[in-house]
This record gives C-alpha cells, structure tokens and sequence, in this order.
C-alpha cells in the first residue's frame, strides 16, 4: 500500500498534498421493538487527496488505490485553479514514521456474529421486558475496524488500526398519547469488553422510561441546577468545545475579541480540557489527520481563557501551535479542526454539598440532544429532579435548558469530584461531518439561573 | 456487478441489487473565504435477498466482489421475516430531472465573491459561510422479480449562512434553495436574507405569554417537519410508536393545511420514476385540508399493514436499507402574503429562525425551541426582535388552529414550505 500510494504522491503539484486511506470492516446489530431490523458485516475502502497551493485547497477522492495518481493530478489542478486572496503556509512540522496497533483485551473480530447478535437480544429483551406500557425499544451492537493509512509529500507514513465498540439501549414506553423514552449508550475504543456486564445499566433505562410516564412536565422558569456528568459533558462540548475550534475565531474579530487568551471565562475551581492522547476513550486519536500526534490542551485553566484548538492550516493564522485536531470524519471529507476528548476537570466537592442550600432547583440527568448557535445553546435531558430544601425529589419530565454560555459558565457554582468520560455509539457534527467519534466528560456541575423551557 | 448478477443467478436467491453512483463538486466559502474545490466521487451497491424467508442485506464499495454475497446471506439468518417480495416490472412514467449543465468553478467563485462582498457593504464585519453544489447521481435497481431500471438525476443547491453582530446581538440567518436545475435567484434571496437582518436592529421587549405567531418556513422545518416525518412512518405505524396509527381520515390540523408527496415537479431534487426498491412514484395528498389521508409506507411496512407501497420506500445511500420517507414534501401555498400576515396581528411575533428543533419529544408532537432570529408585531408592525424567548407547545394541538398560510415559499432540500400563522402559542422569556 505504501509503495502504490508514495508513487502517487508524487504527481502532486503544489507545496504540499497528503494522502488518507481507510479499509473498514464494520459489524452492526440493529433491533428494534421485537424485530431485528440488520446484523451484518460490510466493508468498505477509499481514499483521498488534498493538495496546498499557495494557501488554496484542491481535494479530490478515489476508490481504489491504483485510481490514487488520477486524484492527486485532480486535486492539483483544483488548488491551481484559484488564486486566493491571502496566501497561506502551514505550521511546520517533522515528518512522522509511525505505525500503532491498539491492544485490546478482546478484540471483537475475535467473537463471532452470533454471540453479538445474543448480546444485543440479551439486553433488547431487558428493555422489552418492562411490560405493555414498552411499545418499543432500540438496540444497537456496532464494532468498526479501521486501517488507516496517511502519507504526507514532507515524508510522513503513519498506519494506524483503530477499533471501535459500542452499545446503545433505548426504551419507549407509552401512555395513551403520552410517549416517553429513555437511553443509554457505551462506546470506546478498548475492545469487546466495554459492551459485556451492561444488564443492571439497562434495567434502569426501562425503569426511567416507565417512571418518565408518571411524571410531571417541569414547570418553565429559571432555577438552581446541578447537572449530571453526561448532560455537563454535552454542554462544555456544544456549548464552550466548539468556540475553542479555531476554524471558527480565525476570521472573526468579534469572537477572537471575545475568546482572547487570559479572558476570565468561570470561577476560579473551573478547568475546561480537550485530550486526544487518552488510550482507549472514544475520542482518542494517536494522530490526527494533518498527522501531528495529540495532546492535552487546555481551553479553561482556573478560570481563565488559555487555550484553542488548531490544525497546521489554523495554527499560523493566529500565532499559535498545532495541537492535534485536526479531523476529517472520513476519506470522503476534508480535516477541519475538530475536539477529541473534552470535559471538565474535577473538584472537591461531593453530590451533597453541591445540594446543600438549593431551595428550588433541578437536578438534571442525561441528555436527549442539543444544538447550539454561537453563544445561545438549547440541551434537553432525558429526565430530571426537583430539589427542595437542598433534597432531591420527584421526577419531571420535558426539561431543556437554554442560554448564554458564557453568562452560563459565570454562574457555575459547584464542581463535582466524580468525574466521568463517555463516549457511546453517536458523535459530533460540523459542517456536514456526523458522527466524529469523540468523548466528552465532566464532574456534577452546579449552576445558578438557568433558563428552564418547560411548558 | 455483472460478476455478482451471475452469481446470484446460480445460487438462486430471491435478490435486490441497488447501484447507485454519486459524483458532486462543492464550492465552499467559510467566513467569507474560498475553503477548497473539490471533486468527490462515490458508487457502490445494496444488496438485499430473501432465503429461507428472512431478509439479508450487504453493501460494498466494491462493485465486482461477489464475497457481498456471503455477508448479505450471513445476515440474513438474523434478518427480518419477509413478509414482502420483490416488485417486477410495472409501467413507469420517466421524470425529467437530469439536467446537465456548465460548472465552471471561476464563474462560482467569482458569484460566491460578489454576493458576500454585497452582504459585507451592508453589514459591516458579517461573516458569510456559503456553498453552491453539484451532483450528478445515478440510480439503478436490478431484482430477481425481473426489474432492472436506471435513472439519472443532476442536483444544483446553494446554501448561506450570515453571522453579525447588531446592536440587538449576534444574528445569525440561513437560507438555501435547491433544484435539478441549475440555480439562479439570487437577486430573490439577497434581499430576503436582508430584509431579515434589517428588522433585527432593535430588541422588543415582550411579557410571556400565550401570542398568534407566525412561523416562518425555516421555523416550520423545526416544528412541523420533525414531527411529521416520524409520525407518518409507517414502520413506526406499525411498531405502534406513531401517535397516528389509528387517524387516517381523522381532522389532524387546520383545514388550511395541505402536505402533498410530489415525486413529479422536475425541479424538486427528490422527484424520482419510481423510488429505491422500485416501487412507481405518484404525485398524492398526505394530508388534504387538515384531514391525515395516508401514512408514509416501504415494502416492508406496507405489508405489515396490509397497504398499498406507493413509492415511498427511499435510502440515504447505497449503504442503508429503504425507510419510508417523503420524495418531496411539500406544503401547499395559500393566498396571504407575509407582509398581509404581519398587518393583520395586533399583538405577535413573527418567528424565522429557531434553535433546538427536534430534540422534544417529537414522537408526541412536542416542540421547545429558542427563536434564533423572531420579531414582535405590535398594531400590525414589526417593532424589534425578541430575544432570549421560547415556544413551546404541540405540534398535533397548535396546527389545529391555522389562521393563514403564505403565498410565499422557501425551497430548502426537498421541501417547499411556507410561512404559517397559528392562533395561539405558549411563549417563555426571561
């Protein structure tokens, strides 16, 4: 494969011009209600070409690596074709030579389809069996086994395996024209095992959906709220994670004004990091896809702004470094810069004491979705709890927080010590490219005068 | 995929070969810079077989490796109980929607360069995100029932997004248009886009409440749309996780609402002959005056519920198996116009852009979103934007009292919708 590809690359007519390959094996189990909807295996490969000239791209992808040449003269012409208006460079970097093998302890080429199947029947028949009120469930089993192949004209060959493995449950249970749902999912790159023992997580996924039928709607309005490890993680992702990509603040003065480097962002207990180098999370990359090997960088250290997100097309654009984020969802995308893993460091407080003195707030767990547009973000969780008196109490349902995020990140009043990183089956979006494996994590957070949309 | 079609032949087996061929070149502009130009081609095949009763699919990029064979039949001793067959021959009335023409990537980028250079003159610093797109696909379905038919289709689709910062705060608008042919409006869209951004200078303050609110195409694709899509599925039908098992003929909106299925217009990119497991397409009413008159069905869920497959079962590639979906959907226009819509509410907003759509419990209809970009009417007048404000209600409860619906229309994927003024909406602010 080198060797076909190398030759390739050398047609390349421009500064600079990388070549990405992948052959992936991917296996699924799709369940939903009583039925199997899909278990199977499929392949697929490709690659493609991106060429740099003078600050302007051309891309282009093939098939098959005999038909890599063709794309390289292709990508060539496309970067001559238009004169950009500011010439560009990329950060320097010495060539990589490197292949990685991840180590797992059960890689799942090694379990047969059957055994999958039964899994992913062992834990839809949990979800189904909590009685006629379950109108249905979803179960999905994916594992996806990645070659990977980058070859840069600067003499870089990288060649990576990368395995992923997940699971996801869903239950909907109905109540008359009452409709509620619950879910949960388990994804990482560490092998068959993450999606093994998962049957207690599962009952309480059936529970909540039952419970969700009898509980209230939360009334709208604004409250104290403690939000749980996974809707926090979504919320420093969406929220603050992608104004720390710099593709986004570059040619922004107004956000570069707001994102300046030393900017007091939250309180002093406040750490915010994005860690591709995490063996086995789901967001883990050895390199990214410029080929500069991943980091621990920090966006929010105490508080204060310290760090972004780059590419080596980003990095000089600002005066600043490469630091490992640069991603492409697949052959068929160009990079952009991208988050790997991101969460909030942990505090020193416990659950308790993030209770203690909330009169009127809401204990908020799991997240159904989110969409955020610049500073303003929507979450909706999948359920929550009212706390009175700094107890917690009865579920409600229909929760989705919405606001400012850096009025929000301001209002933060309490970190947890119990950090938790997840990864599940789904990813991020930008631009057209969902879903980028990535992780997102946090401890307990709580924060002041949030804006409820209830009904 | 002769090699495959051979081997298929000898074993057999009950088969659905689906190719299908995509070639496209974005042009994309980011923040107002030309991003890259790029050329990308996909193809690859589908294949579904029945054996032993049970349905089996496979899908590859390679289309000469008989080996997606073995994966489809390994997959298939977990696969569903067909309870369908194959569709064989039947008339098929050809659509017209493969229009090439000249993509000359200079001309592209010198029309993305002057229509954000216009929107930089009137909103200083605005940062403009702008894609034109071009595919060409090809689309063919071979089956053991003996159909084999092919189809080509061109797609020309623009897509803008502007982000400012007015005095009222960040503003960020979208627009988009797409069609089989190639797309020249945007002398129509310029001054749409703009006029939005004008009326966002200043904010209104509102008290919340319940108000008539006008949604705005874009808002209506957050609301209505997501809804409907699931609810009118006709495997969620049949699973008994649609709360529209049982309408059909049943008063569901506003007798001003009409949702049609148009395979048929040539200038819709998800016009088709017939759609992907070669059932025939038809023009036909989903919901006619309000009144639900079929649910959305594939092969499979049609026979799960003893109905009629018309045309509906549709794949996102080559890679997916058919889901019931929509060709185009399409919302009938009516007779206001929006400015008409504005004149006539004494107290109102006007919602065009909302975040978070989708993401309630959409199954049930709920729907709980930020208005990105909306504007409060007072006395028939926009007065300023609102802010910091959401809607929340029920899309099976709100839609039932329409007041109007617009002659005005945006064309955004295979959708064409309009603007929908409801009588009353439950609106949170801060």
């Amino acid at each position: 494969m080198e060797e076909i590809l190398k030759k390739a690359l050398e047609k390349a007519d421009g500064e600079y011009a990388d070549i990405r390959f992948e052959d992936v094996k991917t296996t699924s189990v799709n369940i939903m209600g009583k039925e199997i909807e899909f278990a199977g295996t499929n392949k697929s490969s490709g690659g493609s070409v991106r060429v740099f000239h003078r600050g302007s791209i051309g891309f282009a992808t093939f098939t098959r690596p005999e038909d890599a040449e063709k794309a390289v003269i292709e990508a060539s012409r496309l970067a001559k074709m238009v004169k950009p208006e500011v010439e560009t460079t990329l950060y320097p970097v010495s060539p990589v030579r490197d292949i990685i093998k991840p180590s797992l302890e059960l890689h799942p080429k090694e379990v047969p389809l059957e055994e999958k199947v039964s899994l992913a029947k062992r834990y839809n028949d949990i979800l189904l069996g909590g009685g006629d009120k379950i109108v249905s469930t979803s179960t999905i089993y994916q594992d996806s086994i990645q070659k990977r192949y980058f070859l840069s004209t600067e003499g870089s060959y990288i060649e990576e395996e990368r395995v992923y493995t997940g699971i996801s449950g869903a239950a909907i249970a109905r109540d008359g024209t009452n409709i509620q749902r619950s879910r949960k999912s388990f994804g990482d790159q560490r092998g068959f095992t993450t999606v093994l023992n998962r049957e207690v997580e599962y009952e309480k996924v059936v529970k909540d959906a039952l419970d969700l039928l009898k509980a209230e709607k939360v009334g709208a309005g604004v409250y104290t709220v403690i939000l749980d490890p996974v809707i926090a993680g979504v919320f420093i992702h969406e929220a603050f994670g992608h104004l720390s990509e710099a593709d986004h603040v570059y040619r922004n003065e107004k956000l570069k004004q707001i994102m300046k480097i030393g900017t007091r962002f939250g309180p002093d207990e406040l750490s915010v990091v994005d860690d591709g180098s995490l063996i086995g999370e789901r967001g883990y990359i050895p390199y990214d896809d410029d080929g500069v090997k991943s980091q621990k960088t920090y966006l929010i250290k105490n508080g204060i702004l310290t760090g972004r997100l780059h590419s080596r097309h980003t990095a000089p654009l600002m005066g600043e470094e490469p630091t490992g984020n640069s991603r492409a969802l697949n052959h068929t995308f160009i990079p952009i810069v991208r988050m790997t893993v991101t969460y909030i460091e942990p505090g020193e407080k416990s659950f308790e004491e993030l209770l203690e003195g909330i009169n009127n707030g809401l204990y908020v767990v799991g997240a159904l979705g989110g969409q955020t547009e610049l500073e303003m973000f929507t979450f909706s969780s999948i359920k929550a709890y009212k706390i009175k008196n700094g107890k917690l109490g009865e579920m409600v349902r229909d929760v989705v927080l919405t606001g400012n995020v850096f009025e929000t990140l301001m209002n933060i009043e309490g970190i947890g010590n119990d950090l938790r990183l997840f990864g599940g089956l789904g990813g991020c979006g930008k631009g057209n490219q969902y879903p980028l494996p990535v992780s997102d994590g946090a401890p307990h957070i709580r924060i002041k005068n949030v804006v409820i949309g209830g009904r | 995929m002769e090699k495959i079609l051979k081997e298929l032949k000898k074993r057999g087996l009950k088969f659905e070969l689906f190719y299908h061929s995509v070639e496209s070149s974005p042009i994309s502009f980011e923040q107002g810079e030309l991003k890259a130009l790029e050329v990308k081609k996909t193809e690859g095949i589908g294949l579904r077989i029945i054996k032993d009763g049970q349905v089996g699919f496979a899908h590859s990029n390679k289309i000469d490796d008989p080996e997606i064979i073995d994966f489809a039949i390994s997959s298939s001793k977990f696969g569903k109980e067909a309870t369908f067959d194959f569709p064989g021959e039947s008339p098929i009335q050809e659509q017209d929607v493969y229009h090439e023409a000249e993509w000359d990537p200079r001309t592209l980028v010198n029309l993305g360069k002057e229509i954000i250079s216009r929107l930089q003159s009137k909103f200083r610093g605005m940062k403009v995100d702008l894609e034109f797109s071009k595919v060409v696909s090809k689309t063919r379905i071979l089956n053991s029932s003996g159909f084999d038919k092919e189809y080509r289709r061109t797609g020309y689709s623009y897509t803008i997004s502007g982000f400012s910062v007015l005095k009222s705060g960040f503003t960020y608008v979208f627009d988009a248009n797409s069609s089989t042919r190639p797309i020249k409006d945007f002398d129509v869209m310029l001054p749409r886009i703009e006029k939005m951004i004008e009326r966002a200078d200043k904010i209104a303050k509102i008290k919340p409440g319940v108000y008539p609110i006008i949604l705005g195409p874009i808002a209506v694709w957050g609301t209505l749309v997501p809804t409907l899509r699931t609810g009118l599925n006709g495997v969620l039908v049949y699973k008994g996780m649609s709360p529209l098992t049982n309408k059909i003929e049943t008063q569901l909106f506003g007798e001003k609402l009409s949702i049609v299925d148009d395979p048929e217009n040539s200038d819709l990119i998800g016009s088709r002959p017939f759609d992907d497991e070669g059932v025939p397409t038809f023009k036909k009413y989903i919901v006619e005056k309000g009144v639900l008159k079929r649910h959305i069905h594939n092969l499979d869920s049609a026979s799960k519920l003893g109905a009629k497959p018309e045309g509906n079962g549709i794949r996102s590639s080559f890679s997916s198996l058919p889901g019931p979906a929509f060709s185009n959907f399409i919302i009938e226009a009516g007779n206001r116009s929006v400015d008409e819509m504005i004149k006539s509410l004494k107290k109102g907003i006007l919602v065009y852009m909302v975040i978070g759509g989708g993401q309630s419990n959409i199954m049930m209809g709920d729907y709980s979103v930020n208005i990105g970009l909306g504007y409060y009417i007072e006395n028939g007048e926009i007065v300023g934007r609102v802010k910091n404000t959401m809607i929340a209600g029920n899309v099976y409860q709100d839609f039932l009292k329409i007041i109007d619906i617009s002659r005005e229309t945006l064309r955004i994927q295979n959708y064409i919708l309009p603007y929908i003024v409801l009588e009353e909406v439950k609106v949170a602010t801060k």
